[in-house]
């Protein structure tokens, strides 16, 4: 696809795809490729790093550096677990609630403005404390509440293509709407899901590692990123420097991961964009609400989140 | 008032020269001076430079455009004042006490939400100095002044409930609020219908007489020339090609693409049935030529046009008085 | 040469297009314009309240946690769980129950704690305070910093302030609350010894206190959200500042500082509005984490001890308010944005009406 290979001439989204790359081979071999036995106690606790210990031990003594790779594995999966779900629920919905009649669409974008409300990590606690505490159940619940992002995002690619004449010739023609949905729609819709899917991980990734901090999802002494701060927490004095470690890893996953949605933008919408603070920039996520390939028309067509909330306000 | 004082200059531009972009002079040796009380029109296609020259005696000229030399005085004697490389400050003194500016597409000019009421006694509250209540008379007085009826009413308006033509006469009105000497007007009319249009021309004549104001009205529209100033100068490619009493030079044009115009434009000849062009294109933004800068298109054009800079020389013709000038060699040579 | 047409006023100056109303100008005609759209909001609003309590009704309609687990653990019997289940309620069919349910709670009562059987509100209403004073403090420092910082560097856009906070809010934007916060931990708690890195004294015991223990999860909270403001104010506000109102107001003699404040900031500023909207849930969010962090009696806590055990009235109770006060933060928000702009008042289109 071109969109690819456009992607792979921007330098930075080279370095981020290399970042992810090493994590997610981290994800699958990590816990073997460790030095030593991510759960295995030393007798020199909390030590500084080493030659033994590259980054140190933890409070029980266990390796830090092993912790860190096999701990990947948890944070990544978990992540991908409630972006799948996410994608599942609201690519589909998106598209649907943009033929399903007006009382569906209100319904439908109600239920939205529900699931966008609700504080992530007190949903989380709450599911946790009604559907059991296991990483599956904390990550489908994350997955719902991520939904309304792409359900926003592929809503709006939809919206603007439904009015656009090359689809209503269509279906002037007596296309049905599957025809036109997987013709001419998905070619508009990939792109933009995929930028928000990166997006997702990123959020995804900094979720999963909250609500280990707060003990959900996972059963110690297993370990994950954000367990593992958690932990690192009651040993400040000792170890002031511990978290940076953990910290690291996920600031430079979760940037590498908006680095590459907003690369992914760019090699998809074909423009070069001037960028000021350059890399800070992209890796800080900043949004861009409106959809690629559509045209874009001042009002009303393509809503953004800002008029879209207001149109909501006023439908 | 003394006509001595009328005929100091209230406005001065002396050898304005403005480039944009990379380095392309866009308004090049352009001098003129606008007395008081006098409405001078300036006229020209898109790109003559004209709107530049007006944004320049505005302190409103783009990012890419500066102003490389020359002058321009607001006043005479101890109340004159240098505004090229002047400092925001001194804009903010100048603007609305002493120029002022109406613009086309008056809604965009206007904050669109607060009311009409509020934007107009801003400017008398803040730059005034005006309490509340004499705020709010003084606005209902200029509101109706400037022909709205109900000004009542149009004072808690918001402007989207307002026509185009509604719209410009509360510019006008903010315009004209603090007394300046000098009124802008850069395609003020070009927007409205006909029919508005006309009646905000005379608007201005009429605040003209009423405010002491100086008029400077930026236009493509020859027609609008011919009923509202008393002199014109003409734009062509960035140089003021010809100027003088608007009858006069539209009576008798004294340099060849003045006469075009003319030609194109067919002010009152309705007999007429074919459409003037004039042929060819004007010279692309900053290009460097050798002599006149209407020559490639000029049917007068000799080896003396382009042989160097064609100043703009005071023209004596027959029907003319002193204040002509034109930008040709060919007509400046006696009949 | 003039033509015939001027002297007389052919188009009617009235003020006021056909459909509107005759009254004399004022301020009434306009607040009812607001209040359909306001109307609507408070439709949207109620409806998303009422979802969202199905939503946690529902987990716990689905959850296997039953009272008897909860207290007896594994000891509990088939008759033991038959009983406490009864004791609560849980026996009747799933529709009537919710309404009860909703019911009880619109009149301040969520039930018992299945564990304690401390009627579920007083612990809410112990906790909550926590959350919501450090959230408070949180918002009013975010919008102070945020709202400051955009302005300055709006005020002289491309200048060393603009260029400086451009930088700070991106890098502090890869930061998630939790690390900023564990760094504010380690560098003003641990090392400089400056604030207490843990424990909560309440506002109404000692103020001052209240404001030690405060200051820093407020402040691990609120910078997030302040980047977001300042990026996004800065950028509507250098925007709108080459808008043609502003421009007109500049040639009325405005300062700059007049020409933002008095005109640009009210306009430009619903974007903005709508980021500070968007921190609510935020906030709320991120609050749970901060209790964690800096060992803070709140909410998160009860919720997550709860959970725990299994106790679900608890951890709907704690999901049910949190929601609320998002959708509460929400509906104010919204609010402002409509007093702001009258045009959006209209139809929901920015255009306006009748040229």
């Amino acid at each position: 696809m071109t969109t690819a290979r456009n992607l792979l001439r921007i330098p930075v989204a080279r370095v981020a795809l290399a970042v992810l790359a090493v994590v997610l081979l981290l994800a699958v071999v990590g816990g073997m490729l460790a030095p030593y036995d991510p759960l295995k106690q030393y007798p020199q606790t909390l030590a500084g790093p080493s030659a033994h210990h590259w980054l140190g031990t933890d409070y029980v003594g266990r390796d830090v550096l092993s912790r860190l790779m096999a701990g990947t594995r948890l944070s990544v999966i978990g992540a991908l677990e409630a972006v799948a779900v996410g994608l599942a629920l609201g690519v589909p919905a998106g598209l649907a609630s943009v033929w399903m009649g007006r009382l569906g669409e209100w319904v439908s974008l109600r239920v939205t403005d529900t699931l966008m409300m609700l504080p992530f990590t007190v949903f989380a606690i709450a599911v946790a404390g009604t559907l059991g505490n296991g990483l599956h159940q904390a990550m489908i619940a994350v997955g719902v509440l991520t939904s309304p992002g792409f359900f926003r995002i592929t809503r709006a690619v939809a919206l603007g293509l439904r009015t656009t004449h090359y689809v209503e010739a269509a279906e002037l023609m007596g296309a049905s709407r599957w025809w036109t949905l997987r013709t001419h729609i998905w070619s508009k819709v990939l792109p933009n899901v995929a930028v928000a899917a990166a997006h997702a991980m990123g959020s995804a990734l900094l979720v999963v590692a909250s609500l280990a901090f707060l003990g959900l999802g996972i059963i110690p002494p297993t370990p994950t990123w954000g367990g593992m701060l958690s932990s690192d927490l009651g040993f400040l004095e000792q170890q002031a420097w511990a978290p940076i470690f953990p910290g690291l890893l996920l600031v430079f996953t979760v940037g590498s991961l908006n680095i590459l949605a907003d690369c992914i933008r760019e090699a998809a919408s074909g423009e070069a964009r001037r960028r000021r603070g350059g890399v800070l920039r992209r890796a800080a996520g900043r949004r861009d609400h409106t959809p690629i390939g559509i045209p874009v028309t001042p009002v009303g067509v393509v809503p953004t989140d800002e008029e879209e909330q207001r149109r909501v306000v006023a439908a | 008032m003394s006509s001595q004082l009328e005929a100091l200059p209230m406005l001065q531009v002396e050898g304005l020269q403005v480039s944009v972009g990379d380095h392309l002079v866009a308004v090049r040796d352009v001098s003129f001076a606008i007395r008081r009380g006098e409405s001078v029109g300036l006229v020209g296609e898109s790109g003559s430079g004209k709107t530049l020259t007006c944004r320049s005696v505005l302190g409103l000229l783009p990012e890419t455009g500066e102003i490389d030399h020359g002058s321009i005085v607001l006043g005479s004697g101890p109340d004159a004042v240098e505004l090229t490389g002047a400092r925001r400050g001194t804009w903010d003194k100048v603007r609305g006490t002493r120029v002022a500016a109406v613009f086309q597409d008056p809604a965009s000019y206007l904050n669109p939400s607060l009311t009409i009421g509020h934007q107009v006694d801003e400017v008398l509250r803040v730059r005034g100095g005006l309490g509340r209540r004499a705020a709010r008379e003084r606005t209902i007085e200029l509101l109706t002044e400037v022909g709205l009826h109900d000004a009542e009413l149009v004072y808690h308006r918001y402007p989207f409930e307002l026509s185009g033509g509604m719209l410009q006469r509360v510019i006008i009105a903010i315009a004209v609020s603090l007394n300046p000497e000098l009124l802008i007007a850069d395609e003020a009319t070009t927007a409205l219908d006909t029919v508005v249009q006309a009646e905000i021309l005379e608007l201005l004549q009429r605040l003209r007489r009423t405010h002491q104001l100086s008029l400077l009205l930026v236009t493509h529209d020859l027609a609008v020339v011919a009923e509202t100033c008393e002199r014109v100068l003409v734009m062509y490619a960035g140089e003021i090609v010809e100027s003088g009493p608007t009858d006069q030079v539209l009576g008798d044009p004294q340099h060849p693409y003045t006469q075009a115009l003319m030609g194109v434009a067919s002010i009152g000849d309705w007999s007429r049935r074919t459409l003037d062009t004039i042929p060819g294109q004007p010279p692309a933004a900053g290009e460097e030529l050798p002599g006149c800068r209407f020559a490639p298109r000029c049917r007068y054009a000799a080896a003396e046009c382009v042989a160097g800079p064609i100043p703009l020389a005071p023209v004596d013709a027959g029907s003319g008085g002193p204040g002509r000038a034109s930008r040709c060699v060919r007509v400046a040579v006696p009949a | 040469m003039a033509s015939a047409t001027t002297g007389a006023t052919l188009t009617p100056q009235t003020a006021v297009p056909a459909a509107a109303s005759t009254r004399r100008g004022g301020a009434a005609p306009h607040l009812l314009a607001a209040l359909r759209p306001l109307g609507r909001l408070l439709l949207t609003t109620a409806t998303v309240l009422f979802l969202a309590s199905v939503i946690t009704f529902a987990l716990g309609a689905f959850s296997k946690s039953n009272p008897a687990a909860t207290v007896l653990g594994e000891t509990a019997t088939e008759q033991d769980i038959a009983t406490m289940n009864h004791q609560f309620g849980l026996d009747r069919p799933l529709v009537p129950r919710y309404f009860t349910w909703l019911g009880d709670a619109l009149h301040g009562d969520l039930g018992k704690s299945w564990f304690t059987t401390v009627p579920v509100s007083d612990s809410i209403k112990q906790a909550l305070p926590v959350d919501l004073s450090i959230a408070l403090l949180a918002l009013v420092l975010a919008i102070l910093l945020g709202t400051g910082a955009g302005v300055a560097a709006a005020l002289r856009a491309g200048g060393f302030v603009d260029r400086a906070v451009t930088v700070v809010c991106s890098v502090v934007a890869t930061l998630p609350p939790f690390v900023i916060g564990i760094a504010l931990i380690v560098l003003l708690a641990v090392k400089a010894r400056l604030l207490p890195a843990g424990g909560y004294v309440a506002l109404d015991v000692d103020p001052v206190q209240w404001l030690r223990f405060s200051i820093l999860p407020a402040l691990a909270l609120s910078i997030e959200v302040a980047a977001n403001i300042a990026r996004q104010l800065r950028t509507s506000l250098v925007g709108a500042l080459r808008e043609n109102y502003a421009i007109g107001a500049e040639m009325r003699g405005f300062s700059r500082r007049r020409v933002l404040f008095g005109h640009v900031l009210r306009n430009a500023i619903s974007p903005t509005l709508a980021v500070i909207g968007m921190a609510i849930p935020l906030i709320i969010g991120g609050a749970v984490m901060t209790e964690k962090l800096f060992n803070l009696p709140g909410i998160a806590q009860l919720a997550l001890q709860s959970a725990q055990r299994g106790d679900v009235p608890v951890v709907l109770g704690t999901l049910l308010v949190t929601a609320v006060i998002v959708l509460i933060g929400s509906l104010v928000v919204n609010a402002l944005q409509l007093m702001l702009n009258p045009a959006a008042r209209r139809a929901g289109t920015l255009t306006g009406g009748a040229r």
